[in-house]
């Protein structure tokens, strides 16, 4: 073949790609209902592969052939603590296609303390898959038998204690901020970039106690005292731990683990996805994997969550005011 | 010893050997190609390496990783462009002993290094990673800002015969990484309206941007066909195994630095093998040839770097907490297969656990073999003219920066970079001194933020930092390496003083 025909072949499979690709943006929306989803949906992950929001959707994601009738594409998007992710899917076609895993409730912070560029009500929220409650752990040599204990010490010493949080002016940070600031408690607050990186200082002793989610410390678990639950429920993989609440400590902190679609992504659509992903977190080879990696699934619906979630930005919005962040 | 040795077992057949040769061998390439990364390498082959099982799985990922280390020594030897922050320090010498024409001579040196020191790091892993991990448990905030602050006096220290550029450089990386959510209080700074500038300047685009865009455009400047001059030289490869002989010392010095600071969760490779390369410099007998073609540059890099890959297994292995993000990933694989890194892990899953140090152990050996086969291959790199070498090196970076961020705005933090880089080459400051600053800068910061809201819950500040021995001896060794720098260079002035014959006294 000449170098000429060669050029003219190129120049016209390329004019073809295009011609192909335009199609295809302008007609996502139009095919009919019925065969949604016709094609694979691609699901960003805000965090870099192998973490603990990668496993979260992997671990769905094998399932979603069963439900959905094609696995997910995975698009990895990191930057800004995840909420560059989240901003992009905000950003995305809502034709049902895109959607993205991301946690509560900084999924509602990040707009409000200027780390996220979106908007809460840019997004539907499909539905949560998990929650992760925190908890306060100390190194097990410690002379706390809970967190009470260390409250009340607290309050005899004030100002000499050190109480570790993980991510500055994420949901755990605030929320620790709140229960120190209604129980009149005055501790030095160190704060670590992630989970992994407070377990290393709590077991280090370099500070007395601190919170997290629980995963980072399933790895030395018996080098480990918990002294106590942040969430509404005992954690099923500390069954001995007393909540905060039945220590007299009112405290609802965690990780819920949602799953995110653009608004105005069709509602129809939106069904589709819900009954979807709730019918994988209902199967129990998912409950299984997921428990391996120290994640119990409960299923709750995204309405739900964004009521939640809308009350919570009520809060949160007087509390960052309050603690200037 | 019986488990380990049943762990060589497991490995020792047909199916796995092969699949580690070949992963050592996409390892390599990885490694060499600016822009790719062992932690790219490593996600792809998850789904294959679950496909695989566990014992064959980590053991592909273990040698891609081990090989993708050793392999960002051959583009920062070839073409003056690290394929990772810890290779920095290789380029320093390994680049100038390439435009001498001696190219082959050093990527023998770094492999052999690479192997010696990735041998070491893994005997070390086996022998006392639960001992080890305890060890990484005392290094608290202060420690890490006294790590930092070392890596930054040994960058000084290096830029002997161009102090004040040195340094310029290594502030203005300083400067650059304050980009982004500082980080202990999350406050967003620095970022100018420009919302992707929240994560910072990534170091995957600023490195490819700093050295591999920057080398592109000035080969393409240079009036010259090729980088260098290249001719495969007979003997070399005995040649390099009798100076390996001779500086066993700086191989067993350098190997002990990574291993030290790999077990440190976060501290990276590069405070590693700048520390070496500073430490081999300080303890040579003509400390003025580092930086224009010293093996002993390139042996201490490397051996720090890769025996680095094996001691920072040693927090995930042994507390399930990962200490960098390669070591992340491979923990995903070993709790996607139901294993739970951590203390329990050689009660519950000792033969697995096991199998795999082996594996590190064999793929390491398996490195050499492959390697030496490989060096010729790579080393032709440099018989592409630069009118090809040029822009594929530039596509290259486009590629590997968008890859790195996941982003378009990596690229053109890359391109940023890369004239920044240019510039800096143009004025004759070192871009080494920068990119270590850019790599330190967060360390750094997070270090002594971290300390100052620990200090809080002190008497005072002074009493706080009197009370971690383990800080006051890195600062100092900081003090030490600092005035360490100064004798240096009265020694290089005298020698060659007297080389002149001229009595300077």
């Amino acid at each position: 073949m000449t170098l000429k025909k060669l050029y003219r072949l190129l120049i016209y499979l390329g004019i073809l790609s295009i011609t192909i690709g335009i199609i295809d943006r302008f007609t996502g929306n139009n095919a009919p209902e019925q065969i949604y989803p016709g094609k694979s949906i691609t699901i960003i992950v805000p965090f870099k592969p192998g973490g603990g929001s990668d496993r979260i959707a992997r671990a769905v994601n094998a399932f979603t052939e069963e439900v959905f009738g094609r696995e997910f594409i995975f698009q990895y998007k990191t930057g800004g603590g995840g909420h560059l992710g989240v901003g992009y899917l905000a950003q995305s076609r809502a034709d049902g296609y895109t959607v993205a895993t991301y946690n509560t409730p900084d999924l509602a912070l990040g707009p409000l303390t200027g780390a996220a560029q979106y908007e809460l009500n840019d997004l539907r929220i499909i539905g949560q898959i998990a929650f992760d409650p925190n908890v306060f752990a100390a190194q097990a040599d410690t002379p706390y038998a809970d967190m009470k204990g260390f409250l009340d010490d607290a309050r005899k010493r004030p100002g000499k204690l050190r109480l570790g949080i993980a991510q500055p002016k994420g949901g755990t940070h605030l929320a620790t901020l709140a229960m120190l600031h209604q129980e009149s408690i005055d501790v030095s607050v160190v704060l670590f970039a992630g989970g992994s990186e407070l377990a290393t200082a709590v077991l280090g002793e370099q500070v007395d106690v601190g919170i997290s989610g629980l995963a980072p410390f399933l790895g030395s678990i018996d080098r480990v005292r918990f002294l106590g639950v942040a969430g509404k429920l005992k954690h099923p993989r500390i069954p001995n731990t007393k909540t905060m609440n039945e220590q007299g400590i009112p405290m609802n902190s965690g990780t819920g683990r949602v799953f995110l679609a653009p608004t105005g992504i069709s509602e129809t659509r939106l069904e589709i996805l819900r009954k979807g992903l709730s019918a994988i977190c209902a199967n129990e080879s998912f409950i299984t994997e997921m428990q391996t990696s120290g994640n119990d699934p409960i299923w709750t619906d995204g309405k739900r969550i964004e009521a939640e979630l809308a009350a919570f930005s009520e809060r949160a919005t007087l509390m960052i005011e309050k603690y200037e962040m | 010893m019986q488990q380990l040795l049943s762990g060589f077992s497991d490995i020792l057949n047909f199916q796995t050997i092969l699949v580690m040769c070949l992963a050592i061998t996409g390892g390599i390439v990885v490694g060499t190609l600016p822009g790719l990364s062992s932690v790219m390498a490593i996600s792809l082959m998850l789904p294959i390496a679950y496909g695989f099982g566990p014992v064959i799985g980590l053991s592909m990922l273990g040698a891609i990783y081990t090989a993708a280390l050793y392999g960002g020594a051959n583009s920062a030897i070839l073409l003056n462009t690290p394929g990772t922050p810890s290779s920095l320090p290789t380029a320093f010498d390994g680049f100038p002993l390439t435009k001498k024409g001696k190219a082959d001579r050093a990527l023998y040196a770094a492999l052999f290094a690479s192997v010696i020191g990735g041998l070491f790091g893994t005997f070390i892993l086996i022998a006392a990673f639960e001992p080890l991990a305890n060890l990484s448990l005392k290094f608290g905030p202060p420690e890490f800002f006294g790590l930092a602050c070392l890596g930054l006096c040994a960058v000084a220290a290096i830029s002997e015969g161009q102090v004040l550029r040195g340094l310029l450089s290594a502030f203005i990386g300083l400067l650059l990484s304050l980009v982004g959510q500082d980080p202990v209080s999350g406050d967003v700074r620095f970022t100018f309206g420009i919302y992707p500038l929240i994560s910072g300047i990534e170091i995957i685009p600023a490195l490819l941007g700093l050295f591999s865009l920057s080398q592109a455009m000035n080969i393409l400047e240079l009036k010259s066909s090729h980088i260098a001059h290249y001719r495969a030289e007979p003997g070399v490869l005995a040649l390099i195994a009798r100076r390996i002989g001779v500086a066993w010392f700086t191989l067993l010095r350098s190997s002990i630095i990574g291993s030290i600071v790999g077990i440190l969760p976060g501290a990276g490779g590069a405070i590693a093998s700048i520390i070496s390369y500073n430490e081999a410099r300080r303890s040579s007998k003509d400390p003025s040839q580092f930086g224009h073609g010293a093996i002993e540059g390139v042996l201490a890099s490397e051996a720090a770097n890769n025996a680095q890959v094996s001691s920072s297994l040693v927090p995930m292995m042994g507390l399930g907490i990962p200490g960098n993000v390669n070591a992340a990933v491979i923990m995903g694989a070993l709790m996607s297969f139901g294993i739970q890194p951590g203390m329990g892990l050689l009660t519950n899953s000792s033969d697995i656990a096991y199998a795999f140090m082996a594996s590190l152990i064999v793929a390491n050996i398996l490195l050499l073999g492959i390697g030496i086969y490989m060096v010729k291959l790579t080393a032709r790199v440099l018989l592409i003219p630069n009118t090809y070498l040029g822009p594929s090196v530039i596509a290259l970076c486009i590629v590997g920066a968008y890859a790195a961020s996941y982003d378009i705005y990596g690229v053109w933090v890359m391109f940023g970079m890369g004239v920044l880089g240019f510039a800096m080459l143009k004025l004759k400051i070192p871009i080494g001194p920068m990119a270590l600053g850019l790599v330190l800068g967060p360390i750094a910061e997070k270090g002594l933020g971290q300390s100052l809201q620990m200090a809080e819950s002190e008497t005072s500040l002074i009493h706080f930092a009197m009370s971690r021995p383990i800080s006051l001896g890195l600062f100092a060794l900081c003090v030490f390496t600092l005035f360490g720098a100064i004798y240096v260079e009265r020694k290089t002035r005298h020698a060659k003083a007297f080389a002149k014959g001229i009595d300077n006294d």
